[in-house]
C-alpha cells in the first residue's frame, strides 16, 4: 500500500471503519455480555488494517478511527486519547506485517498482542486521564472479559480484512516486503526508483507491458526485487533492513558493490519475465481479482495437490475459492485447480497453497505471499503433464511432508513444498537436476560435497544448514546463495535444458542470466567460483516456531546464497 | 508499507496531536475547537448512529431482551407509555408524601407540567464510559441537564445536545451524583454511580445526617435539583440493599440497587419543563398552561427554595 495508495482503498479503509465504528457504538457496546465488557472492534480492525497495509497505513487508520471514537456523541472521553492509542497500535501492528507474510500463526499472535496492548492502552489511559469518570475498579473489572472478546475475535477479523485487501489486489508476497523499496534509506538504490513505478504499474490491467525485464514477469504482481530481503527472510530490525536493502541494490546492477556478490540462481524477485506465464492470467481468477497479483494461481496447483495428485482432477474449473491468486492462472494451475482450494486466501499466490497441497493440506493458508517459490512452482504447471503430484513431496526433506520419494526427486519434477513459501523449494524444483539432493535430510555432507566440486546445492530440510555451515566454513567463499548454477550464469541454459523436464524448466526459462539486473553480480560470481569456498550458510535458524504446523517463515529456508566478504559465515 | 523515515514523522506528528487534543481538552473541555469538533463530531456520527440505530435496534433488542421471549411491534410503544406514566407518578407521589406540607406551606398549588420526550437508545459509550446516545435532539426540545427516566426509574441526565441525537451521563457512571432522598424518612443524601467489586452495579449512597438510621429496603427517590436541573423530583432511584457500618463517618452510607436496568436500557424520557413558564412559578400558582403536551400533568414545583431562585430569566424558555 506505500507506493501510490490507490484511492479504491482508501475509500474502501474508510468505509470498513465506518462501519465497525458505527456497529460498535450502536450495537457491540450494549451487548450485555458476561463479564461486562465487550469486544473493540475498532481497535480489532486498526490492528488487522495495520497488519495488512503496514505502519503508515495502520497509524493513519489508527488516528483516524481513534479521533472518531473520541468524537462521535455518547463519548465523553478527552478528544484525543483514543487516537493517541489507536495511532501506536496501528504503528506498532504494522511495524509486523511481515509476520503475514510468513506464518500465520505468527501473525494472528502479533495481532493478538497488538490488541491486548491496545485494550491496556486504553484502560491506563482511561484511569489515569478520565479519573472523575473512570475508576480503576471499573477498568480492573471489565477490562479481562473486554480482552478475551478481542482475542477471540481477532483471527474473524484478520481473516475478513485479509480477503478485502487480496480482493482489492493487495499482494502479500514476502517479495513485496522488500526493504529495496524503502525510501530514505541510503540504500536504496537509484535503480530502484524504476522498479518502484513499475511496481505500481502493477495493478494496471493485464497485459500492459511493465517493460525492462519485469515485462515478461507474467504475474502482474511482480515480486521484484524484494527478493533478497525474502530470502534472508524478513528483516527484523533496522540494520538488518538497511544490510538487504543495500543487497538488493547490488544485486539488481544499481549499486554493484564490490563486498557483496550474488552466486547462484537469481533471487527470486528478480525473476524474469517468462512470457509464457503472463498470458495465461486471464483465466477465470482474473474475474475474481481483477487487479491481483500473481496469488491465486498457487493455490489452484495447491488444490490439485489436495486432490491427491489426480491429474484427472483438473478440470479447467476455476477454483472455487481462490482469493487472493490473481492472474496467477497458470495454465499449469488451473489443471491443478480442479482440487478447489479449500481456502487460500490472503495472498494471492499463495505459494503456501501450493506448499499446502503438498502438505497436509493446510485448511488454512494465508498470510503468505505469493512466495517466489510459488510463482516458480506454477510454471511447472506450464508442463503440466510434467508435473508429478505424487512424488512432489521430494523437493523438502526438512518440509513438513514426508518426504515421499527423495530419492526420486531428480526424475520428477520436484516441487518441494511443505516449508512455506520457501524459495527453496520452487528452485529445488527446477534445480531438479542430478546434483541437487534433495531431501535427504540431514546429509550435510552431500550438500557439502555438492557445493565444493560445483556449486550445487543440497536443499532439502533445513536440518542440513546447520552441519554443513561448519564444515563448508573454511573451505567455501563466501556464499549465500542458491544453486551453483547460479554462479555458472552462461551455464544456465545447459542447466536449463536438461533440467527442463521438471517444473523447473519455465523457471530457468525466466531465469535467464542474461536478464541486465545480473550482468554485474553474476560475472563476478563465477569468477568467485573459483575460489575456494569458504562457508556457504543458510540463513540464520529461526528455530522458533518451528514446531507448529504452519508454514515456516519465508525465510527460513534460503537457497540463495550470499557471497561477500564479510558475510563469511553469518547470516 | 515498511518503516520509513517519512512513516515515522508521521507517527510523531499524530502522537503530537493526540497528545495536543487531550492537552486542551483536559484543561479546558468548553474550549471553542475542542466544542466545534464535538458539534460537528455529533451532527455527523450522531445522524449515522440516528439511522443505524433505527435500522439495528431489532437487533439489540433481540439479544438484550428478546432472548426471554418479548418481542412484538408494541413492546417498545409499551415502554414508552410505561416512562410517560412513570413520569407522572413521580410527581402525583411527590405531591402527595414529600412535598405535600412544604407545598401547602409555600402556597405552591402550582401544576407544574412535565413533558416528557420519549427516545429510544441508539448508541453506547465506547470503553469504559457510561454513557448513551438517544434519537432526541434540541430539535425535540432537549436540553443540556435533564432528567431522563425510563419506565423503572432514573436513567440519568442529559449532557449534551445534537440536533436530532443527545447525550446522557448514565446514574451509574462513577462521575454521576444524584441527589435523593428517602422515601419514608425524607433524609437527604445522594447516591454516585460505580461500585466495584461485589457492588458492581449498585450506587453508593451517602445521607447527610450521619446519625439516620438506614434499612435495607428503603426506597429512594431524586430530591429535587434547583430549577430541576439536571433532576427533577420524585423519580424512583432504587432502594437500599445493603447497609455499611459508618461509625465515625461523616455521612451514613450504604448501597443501593438501582431501579433502571442499565444494562437493557431501550424506550427512555427525557422530562421537559414547560418551555413556558412563570418566573414566580415557585410563589404563586401558575395558570393552567395550555397544554402543548401530549400528556400534561400536574405537580408541584419542586424548588425547594423559593426565595432564594426567583429565575429572572428562565434559562428554559
Amino acid at each position: 500500500m506505500s507506493g501510490g495508495l490507490p484511492v479504491k482503498r482508501l475509500i474502501v479503509v474508510v468505509a470498513a471503519l465506518a462501519a465497525v465504528l458505527l456497529s460498535q457504538l450502536t450495537i457491540v457496546n450494549g451487548l450485555p455480555l458476561p463479564g461486562g465488557g465487550v469486544p473493540d472492534l475498532v481497535l480489532l480492525c486498526v490492528v488487522a488494517i495495520g497488519l495488512v497495509g503496514g505502519p503508515e497505513p495502520g497509524l493513519i487508520a489508527g488516528f483516524g478511527a481513534g479521533l472518531a471514537l473520541d468524537l462521535a456523541p455518547p463519548s465523553t472521553a478527552l478528544i484525543g486519547q483514543y487516537a493517541l492509542v489507536f495511532c501506536l497500535v496501528g504503528y506498532v501492528s504494522g511495524r509486523f506485517s511481515f509476520t503475514l507474510r510468513s506464518s500465520a500463526v505468527a501473525a494472528l499472535a502479533a495481532a493478538a498482542g497488538a490488541a491486548v496492548a491496545g485494550e491496556l492502552l486504553v484502560g491506563g489511559l482511561v484511569v489515569v486521564l478520565d479519573t472523575p469518570q473512570v475508576t480503576l475498579a471499573t477498568v480492573v473489572r471489565l477490562l479481562p472479559s473486554g480482552v478475551i472478546y478481542d482475542v477471540v475475535l481477532i483471527p474473524v477479523v484478520l481473516f475478513a480484512t485479509v480477503r478485502i485487501a487480496v480482493a482489492l489486489g493487495v499482494s502479500f508476497s514476502p517479495l513485496d516486503d522488500s526493504p529495496a523499496f524503502e525510501t530514505g534509506g541510503s540504500a536504496t538504490p537509484m535503480g530502484l526508483a524504476r522498479l518502484t513505478r513499475l511496481r505500481q504499474t502493477r495493478h494496471a490491467p493485464a497485459g500492459v507491458g511493465v517493460g525492462g525485464w519485469l515485462t515478461g514477469d507474467s504475474e502482474r504482481s511482480v515480486p521484484a526485487v524484494g527478493a533478497v530481503g525474502w530470502l534472508s527472510g524478513p528483516a527484523t530490525t533496522r540494520k538488518a533492513r538497511r544490510e538487504q536493502a543495500r543487497l538488493t541494490a547490488a544485486l539488481t546492477g544499481a549499486e554493484p558493490r564490490k563486498g557483496a556478490v550474488w552466486v547462484g540462481s537469481r533471487p527470486a524477485g528478480l525473476r524474469p519475465a517468462t512470457g509464457s506465464t503472463a498470458p495465461a492470467s486471464p483465466s477465470g481468477l482474473g474475474r475474481l481479482r481483477p487487479d491481483a497479483g500473481v496469488a491465486g494461481s498457487a493455490a489452484r496447483e495447491s488444490l490439485a495437490g489436495a486432490a491427491g495428485q489426480a491429474p484427472s482432477s483438473r478440470s479447467p474449473g476455476v477454483p472455487k475459492i481462490a482469493f487472493g491468486g490473481g492472474g496467477a492462472t497458470h495454465p499449469a494451475g488451473p489443471a491443478a485447480d480442479p482440487g478447489v482450494p479449500k481456502i487460500a486466501f490472503g495472498t494471492g499466490s499463495l505459494p503456501g497453497s501450493g506448499r499446502a497441497s503438498g502438505r497436509g493440506v493446510p485448511k488454512i493458508a494465508f498470510g503468505t505471499g505469493s512466495l517466489p517459490g510459488s510463482a516458480r512452482s506454477r510454471p511447472n504447471g506450464r508442463g503440466a503433464s510434467k508435473i508429478a503430484f505424487g512424488p512432489r513431496s521430494g523437493g523438502r526433506s526438512g518440509g513438513h511432508q514426508a518426504t515421499k520419494d527423495q530419492p526420486s526427486g531428480p526424475g520428477t519434477a520436484k516441487i518441494s513444498f511443505g516449508t512455506g513459501g520457501l524459495p527453496g523449494s520452487g528452485r529445488a524444483a527446477r534445480r531438479g537436476v542430478p546434483r541437487i539432493r534433495f531431501g535427504r535430510g540431514g546429509l550435510p555432507g552431500g550438500g557439502r560435497t555438492a557445493p565444493r566440486q560445483t556449486p550445487s546445492i543440497a536443499f532439502g530440510s533445513g536440518l542440513p544448514r546447520a552441519p554443513r555451515t561448519s564444515p563448508g566454513r573454511p573451505s567455501l567463499p563466501k556464499f549465500s546463495s542458491g544453486s551453483a548454477r547460479s554462479a555458472s550464469g552462461p551455464s544456465l541454459p545447459r542447466l536449463s535444458s536438461g533440467s527442463a523436464r521438471s517444473a523447473s524448466g519455465p523457471w530457468l526459462a525466466g531465469s535467464r542470466l542474461r536478464s541486465a539486473q545480473f550482468g554485474g553480480g553474476a560475472p563476478a560470481g563465477g569468477g568467485r567460483r573459483g575460489r575456494r569456498l569458504k562457508a556457504a550458510r543458510w540463513g540464520k535458524k529461526r528455530r522458533y516456531l518451528r514446531w507448529l504446523p504452519f508454514p515456516r517463515r519465508a525465510g527460513g529456508r534460503s537457497a540463495v546464497w550470499r557471497v561477500s566478504r564479510k558475510i563469511g559465515g553469518e547470516r | 508499507m515498511r518503516d520509513t523515515r517519512r512513516t515515522r514523522l508521521l507517527l510523531g506528528v499524530a502522537l503530537l496531536a493526540a497528545l495536543a487534543l487531550i492537552a486542551v481538552n483536559y484543561q479546558n473541555g468548553s474550549s471553542p475547537v475542542i466544542r466545534v469538533m464535538r458539534h460537528v463530531a455529533s451532527s455527523v456520527f450522531g445522524g449515522a448512529e440516528r439511522i443505524v440505530g433505527t435500522a439495528t435496534a431489532p437487533i439489540g433488542r433481540f439479544v438484550g431482551g428478546g432472548l426471554a421471549g418479548a418481542g412484538g411491534g408494541q413492546v417498545p410503544s409499551l415502554q414508552r407509555k410505561l416512562a410517560r406514566m412513570r413520569a407522572e407518578l413521580s410527581a402525583a407521589e411527590l405531591s402527595k408524601h414529600d412535598y405535600h406540607e412544604l407545598s401547602r406551606l409555600l402556597e405552591l398549588a402550582g401544576a407544574g407540567r412535565y413533558r416528557v420526550v420519549t427516545a429510544s437508545v441508539i448508541g453506547f459509550g465506547q470503553g469504559y464510559q457510561r454513557t448513551v446516545t438517544l434519537n432526541a435532539g434540541s430539535a425535540d426540545g432537549v436540553r443540556p441537564q435533564q432528567t431522563v427516566l425510563d419506565g423503572d426509574g432514573l436513567v440519568g441526565q442529559v449532557i449534551s445536545v445534537g440536533a436530532t441525537t443527545c447525550t446522557v451521563l448514565l446514574a451509574s457512571a462513577a462521575s454521576s451524583v444524584v441527589g435523593v432522598r428517602l422515601a419514608p424518612s425524607g433524609q437527604i443524601g445522594w447516591v454516585t454511580g460505580s461500585g466495584s467489586g461485589q457492588s458492581a452495579g449498585l450506587f453508593k449512597l451517602a445521607v447527610l445526617n450521619p446519625g439516620a438510621v438506614l434499612t435495607p429496603g428503603e426506597q429512594l427517590v431524586t430530591a429535587a435539583s434547583v430549577h430541576d436541573r439536571p433532576f427533577v423530583p420524585g423519580v424512583p432511584v432504587g432502594q437500599i440493599v445493603s447497609v455499611r457500618n459508618g461509625a465515625g463517618a461523616l455521612t451514613a452510607q450504604a448501597l443501593v440497587r438501582p431501579y433502571a436496568d442499565f444494562a437493557a436500557l431501550d424506550v427512555v424520557g427525557i422530562v421537559i419543563t414547560p418551555p413556558r413558564r412563570d418566573p414566580h412559578f415557585s410563589v404563586l400558582p401558575p395558570k393552567p398552561p395550555k397544554p402543548p403536551a401530549r400528556k400534561p400533568k400536574a405537580s408541584p414545583s419542586p424548588s425547594r427554595s423559593p426565595s432564594a431562585s426567583p429565575s429572572p430569566a428562565s434559562p428554559r424558555s
